[in-house]
């Protein structure tokens, strides 16, 4: 249990032992209350007064599955509020066996200096002079950084869109094959990077000092029963091994509520070219791997290896956001277009849903057509070069709005909004305009809630109730370090029970389904207060305009749920 | 009653005769109702099948489109 302290301007390390008031945190509970405790809410989030945690989860390093998880928190350059994202991989779990509870990033590096965050077996860390490492895409960045320090070690690291402090900015994680394929994505955190002159952590794998277990004899039992439910669960066990949550493209398209041409329509001409069913298909005829460990102790296996036609990597993974945001959203319905844009986001290290928002948004304004996906391929490398246009672009569909003077940008507090339209699915749109992260699905998507028929997705009755528990378990799962679509069956009141059991095993202290939704409740007081004191008042917590005044096809509604409503969804 | 059936998730995987575009057509009794479908098609609550109808999702006493198409799928959440 302790926290490493990293001050970029004196380039030095501390350790500290975790005060007692962050004692019992972990992920997004960490980050969001120690940036609301130590960031100046009114700071210039590319500034020195800005810091950045990085926290894996209360359970990450422990012996359960899919808990290799890692939240990123700081106040966003893109939002301008309190922003946490939160990424798989191999860091995450190897940070957890190190015993290290955070890394605390603050003040800036002199201007044109680039250091990486070396973090060795034994815990210790120092920054070492990376200036050699300047303005390179992440692949050839891990490749090198791998080659000077071992296999044997896991990187977090930016792209050149990080250093050029653009607000789409990722901040990328290497997978379990030793790629910068998984993406902390939302809300500019590779930016906040950018500014500190942090190119990457680069930690040692292999490091045995994880914190003890208060109770390891309980643990054992309930993380094997817990990969027992994983496994014989249909969603868990089955579909995500299968299809990886690119199998929401047929589920969504057929509800109606995949944003496609840039919101305009809710189903997309063609979806079943680009569905997780032909996905698995194509990468199955062409040698590729359909479902693939991308996460340190990871039994899901979501993750796919999108080769070529000829059998060459490609990327990993492809997924359901990414094929939304730079297939639906810009009318590009061809899997290997949209995965070389894929890899040209992970290089570049940007966020995909974003950025193909910010392409769709210029290509409704009329800057390029629909569906070329030679164009969006050639805006994805202007952002990758810095050129004026790929600034612009590479800033997010709110900068691209403002440039062209285009009224249709669907983004809540500057962050795209996700593949699932707030008029197709009312709650989501709740969430969207309401969460403090900004329009974000992992808040609280209510998806399975209307595939299993337990809400209409069309009606605004009760939408607000459904996302406000939503938002609250999911603030608490973040705390956790299991990853969302392992946390989905947590729903069952008996599996959390079996959850709430593991998390006392690790910390010593009891906690029931009431102490869950309190963890989660207490994030969300942090994260609220922090963006009121930057200066967010209800009117943030809005849909854009448009949502409430263009029908969208095929069902041609708006969205419904009244203003008053939105502004009572976090009174408790 | 006929209905054009579409099935997604690993479900598809189960009837040989699927094809990813048009699906596969089933002839059922006239008045036939969405759990109807799903019995005749042996999907099972364990399999967690959703039936879509015209972008909705349909309730097991729900009727079926005659010479219409039907989408089924299976619950997911989202990622």
């Amino acid at each position: 249990m302790k926290f490493l302290r990293v001050d970029m301007k004196t380039k030095t390390v501390k350790t500290e032992d975790v005060p007692p008031a962050y004692r019992g945190l972990g992920g997004r509970g960490l980050t969001s209350i120690l940036v609301n405790d130590e960031v100046p809410p009114g700071c210039d989030p590319l500034g020195p007064e800005n810091r950045m945690v990085f926290a894996p989860g209360l359970l990450t390093g422990t012996a359960l599955v899919n808990t290799s998880r890692i939240s990123i928190g700081a106040k966003s350059p893109l939002t301008g509020g309190i922003k946490e994202s939160n990424v798989g991989g191999t860091v995450p779990a190897a940070l957890g066996k190190l015993g290290i509870t955070a890394v605390v990033v603050e003040g800036q590096a002199p201007e044109g200096e680039l250091y990486v965050l070396r973090i060795d077996a034994r815990g210790e860390a120092a920054l070492e002079a990376a200036n050699e490492c300047k303005g390179m895409r992440t692949y050839a960045l891990v490749e090198k950084l791998l080659g000077t320090y071992g296999e044997k070690n896991g990187v977090l690291c930016i792209g050149p869109a990080g250093e050029f402090l653009m607000s789409s900015a990722s901040i990328q994680s290497s997978d379990a094959d030793g790629r910068p394929c998984r993406a902390a994505g939302r809300g500019g955190l590779g930016a906040v990077m950018g500014s500190k002159g942090l190119k990457a952590l680069v930690v040692d794998l292999t490091g045995k000092s994880p914190d003890a277990l208060a109770d390891p004899e309980a643990f054992k039992e309930q993380a094997k029963a817990f990969a027992e439910i994983l496994r014989k669960n249909p969603f868990t066990g089955q579909m995500m091994p299968a299809l990886g949550t690119a199998g929401l493209v047929s589920a969504v398209n057929s509800l109606g509520a995949f944003p496609s041409y840039n919101a305009t329509q809710g189903t997309l001409e063609g979806w079943e070219k680009v569905s997780g069913e032909a996905l698995a298909q194509m990468i199955q005829d062409r040698g590729g791997k359909t479902s693939h460990m991308g996460c340190t102790q990871c039994i899901l296996h979501c993750s796919n290896d999108f080769v070529d036609e000829k059998g060459g990597f490609v990327t990993s993974s492809l997924e359901y956001e990414t094929i939304w945001s730079m297939g639906g959203m810009t009318g590009i319905v061809d899997l290997d277009a949209i995965a070389r844009l894929d890899r040209l986001a992970d290089d570049i290290g940007l966020d995909t849903m974003n950025t193909g928002v910010a392409l769709a948004v210029a290509m409704d304004a009329g800057y390029r057509p629909f569906g070329d996906a030679e164009a969006a391929l050639e805006m994805m490398e202007e952002i990758g070069r810095g050129t004026d246009m790929g600034k612009i672009l590479g800033n997010g569909p709110a900068a691209v709005g403002k440039h062209f003077n285009h009224h249709r940008v669907p983004v809540v507090k500057n962050q795209s909004i996700a593949a699932y339209d707030p008029r197709g699915m009312q709650g989501n749109g709740v969430t969207y305009a309401t969460s403090p992260m900004g329009a974000d699905h992992t808040a609280g998507n209510l998806v399975g809630q209307y595939l299993g028929r337990a809400l209409d997705p069309l009606s605004p009755e009760g939408q607000v109730e459904a996302s406000r528990n939503a938002q609250i378990a999911m603030a608490a799962l973040d705390c956790t370090g299991i990853c969302l679509l392992a946390g989905t069956v947590l729903g069952n009141p008996k599996v959390l029970d079996v959850f709430l059991k593991l998390i006392a095993a690790k910390t010593g202290e009891d906690i029931d389904a009431k102490g869950w939704g309190d963890m989660g409740i207490r994030v969300l007081k942090a994260e609220r207060a922090f963006n009121r004191n930057a200066g967010f008042t209800s009117r943030d917590d809005r849909l854009p305009e448009f949502f409430r005044e263009e029908p969208l096809p095929p069902h041609n509604k708006t969205f419904l749920v009244p203003d008053e409503e939105l502004d009572s969804i976090f009174d408790f | 009653m006929r209905v054009f059936v579409r099935l997604f998730g690993t479900l598809a995987g189960r009837f040989p005769d699927h094809d990813p575009v048009k699906g596969i057509e089933i002839d059922l009794p006239g008045g036939a109702v969405v759990a109807d479908l799903l019995e005749h098609l042996g999907i099972s609550g364990d399999e967690s099948g959703v039936v879509a109808v015209d972008g909705r999702v349909s309730a097991p006493d729900d009727p079926l489109p005659d010479q219409g198409s039907v989408n089924i799928l299976q619950k997911m959440h989202g990622g």
